[in-house]
């Protein structure tokens, strides 16, 4: 009767230590907005690369917080453990003031430690490694006038830290919001790191989902910016850009942003390494490793750590719904920031410039460079404005490097 | 200093700093290629003055899908381009021809997971 009343008491411990009765109803809500993320990631394609992660990170700590726990370091002393356990442990031994401690240290979860690499600043350089690796140059050598397109894609960043600021956020975490309108995943996460990490969470979600929704929000901007006239123009022809010049390129650009704008050094400096590589010829070996294997095992660690940050205490309050809303924002004025600019463009140049390429300068290649084709050609099907559109479309992500740069310099 | 200024200095300094570093660079890239081919003693190659364009002379227009001919443009230029020429396209007719080389490449390039 003994030996079934402990069993019993046995059964009942476990279950009343699991997680269905200590899970504030939080985590379960949560749970059900990483479900929702993995279908919007498996079924509908969004961003699937970093979603999925993401919303299995997210998963898998409101399921299981303890995977997110910090080691911890107990001092007991030795005298009380012998009573309570009856026998000696196996512990180091620790003296303080004549008293002897055992220091028992537990190990932290998993993703605490892959946090690391997020929260030192070091993954999303060597995803921007990758990105240089896999970035073809060439469209914006060829066209050097796109950098200003690329420029003025960077406004809805600015204008969203107005925005942010007057919805009572701090400026910390005000530029960690409005970098979501540079479109650039991982330059969203440094900056958000060094500036408010405990809003990591929601600023990745909404920045990767917008950047998944670009080819439905850009187009209605673009159709009420511009007219057909301007859509229809038809530009020449890039030239052709000599292998010297993109070699010399990345050399030029963090040499020079380097020395302006140091704190923008980190991300450029990467990326055009990366794209050293590529350019180069003689290391395809590493520039292979660096577009492949390293870039897929640093998004497959990135984007789990960070849904691990989205915990349903840091997520379900009115700032991760203000959060979104501010990322749209930025989003919606970076497209126009660019379009308008391109639209000076168009008639400093005499109409040779189509103003929607200037919609490319947000910096999610290529997506956005194939929202500038796709619009262009509704409305004159031969027209091919991919390729004009890449050089605004890379410029944007230098663009969106530097504009990190100057958030952190002001705010850090 | 309050967050208003703070906001406004921001917004001031984010988009003077980030034109200006960009600007930089735009003219820094265009000078050097400038030099590299001057360097070269070649001429920096301009750019096509006159934009391919499609011939309205086309004259099947029933059969032939404006993306078809959009592709079939892209590729002939593409293909001729290699040799520095400009070449404008005036017509695109479309032929049944049982022997044609590319009708040929197509249906093998097609068939080939169903093949052996």
């Amino acid at each position: 009767m003994e030996l079934f009343n402990q069993f019993i008491s046995s059964i009942v411990n476990i279950f009343s230590s699991s997680g269905i009765f200590s899970l504030p109803w939080q985590n379960y809500v949560m749970i059900a907005v990483s479900c929702v993320l993995i279908y919007l990631a498996i079924h509908k394609k969004f961003e699937p690369l970093l979603l999925l992660p993401i919303a299995f990170g997210m998963l898998l700590v409101n399921l299981y917080p303890q995977i997110m726990a910090e080691p911890q370091s107990a001092l007991i002393p030795v005298t009380r453990y012998i009573t309570q356990n009856g026998s000696t442990g196996n512990y180091p031994i620790v003296e303080i003031l004549g008293q002897q401690f055992y220091k028992i240290e537990s190990s932290g979860g998993l993703l605490y430690y892959l946090y690391k690499g997020v929260k030192l600043g070091i993954y999303p350089p060597l995803i921007f490694l990758g990105i240089g690796a896999m970035t073809d140059f060439g469209p914006l050598i060829a066209n050097p006038k796109s950098f200003l397109l690329g420029a003025a894609a960077q406004l809805g960043i600015f204008i969203t830290f107005i925005g942010a600021i007057l919805l009572g956020f701090s400026p910390n975490q005000a530029g960690s919001i409005s970098i979501i309108g540079g479109a650039d995943g991982p330059t969203a996460i440094f900056v958000t790191s060094k500036l408010s990490p405990e809003l990591l969470g929601p600023i990745a979600v909404a920045a990767y989902s917008y950047m998944a929704l670009i080819p439905v929000i850009q187009p209605p901007i673009m159709k009420v910016l511009t007219s057909k006239e301007e859509r229809s123009v038809v530009m020449t022809q890039l030239r052709t850009v000599s292998k010297l010049e993109k070699i010399i390129f990345p050399i030029i650009v963090v040499i020079l942003v380097a020395l302006i704008l140091p704190d923008a050094a980190t991300l450029v400096g990467m990326l055009m390494l990366g794209n050293l590589f590529r350019e180069s010829g003689v290391v395809d070996r590493i520039s292979k490793a660096a577009q492949n294997e390293l870039l897929n095992i640093i998004t497959i660690f990135l984007g789990v750590s960070i849904g691990a940050t989205a915990t349903g205490y840091n997520f379900l309050n009115f700032k991760t719904l203000s959060i979104i809303g501010l990322g749209l924002i930025a989003f919606c004025f970076g497209t126009a920031g660019g379009v308008l600019f391109g639209k000076l463009m168009y008639k400093l140049s005499n109409k040779s410039i189509n103003p929607l390429i200037g919609a490319a300068g947000v910096s999610a290649v290529p997506m956005a460079a194939r929202v500038v084709q796709k619009v262009g050609q509704e409305e004159n099907p031969s027209n091919y404005l991919l390729m004009h559109a890449m050089g605004p479309n890379v410029a944007g992500v230098i663009g969106s490097a530097v504009a990190a740069g100057v958030l952190t310099s002001i705010l850090k | 200093m309050d967050v208003t200024s703070l906001a406004i200095i921001v917004l001031l300094t984010g988009i003077v700093v980030v034109f200006a570093v960009l600007l930089i660079l735009s003219i820094v890239i265009k000078g050097y290629s400038e030099v590299i081919h001057v360097t070269r003693k070649k001429p920096l190659p301009k750019a096509e003055v006159r934009p391919v364009r499609i011939s309205h002379s086309i004259k099947k227009t029933n059969s032939i899908d404006n993306k078809i001919i959009a592709i079939i443009s892209a590729a002939v230029y593409e293909f001729y381009n290699q040799n520095n020429k400009k070449y404008k396209i005036l017509d695109i007719e479309q032929v049944i021809n049982q022997n044609s080389k590319w009708r040929s490449s197509g249906v093998l390039q097609n068939t080939l997971p169903f093949r052996n």
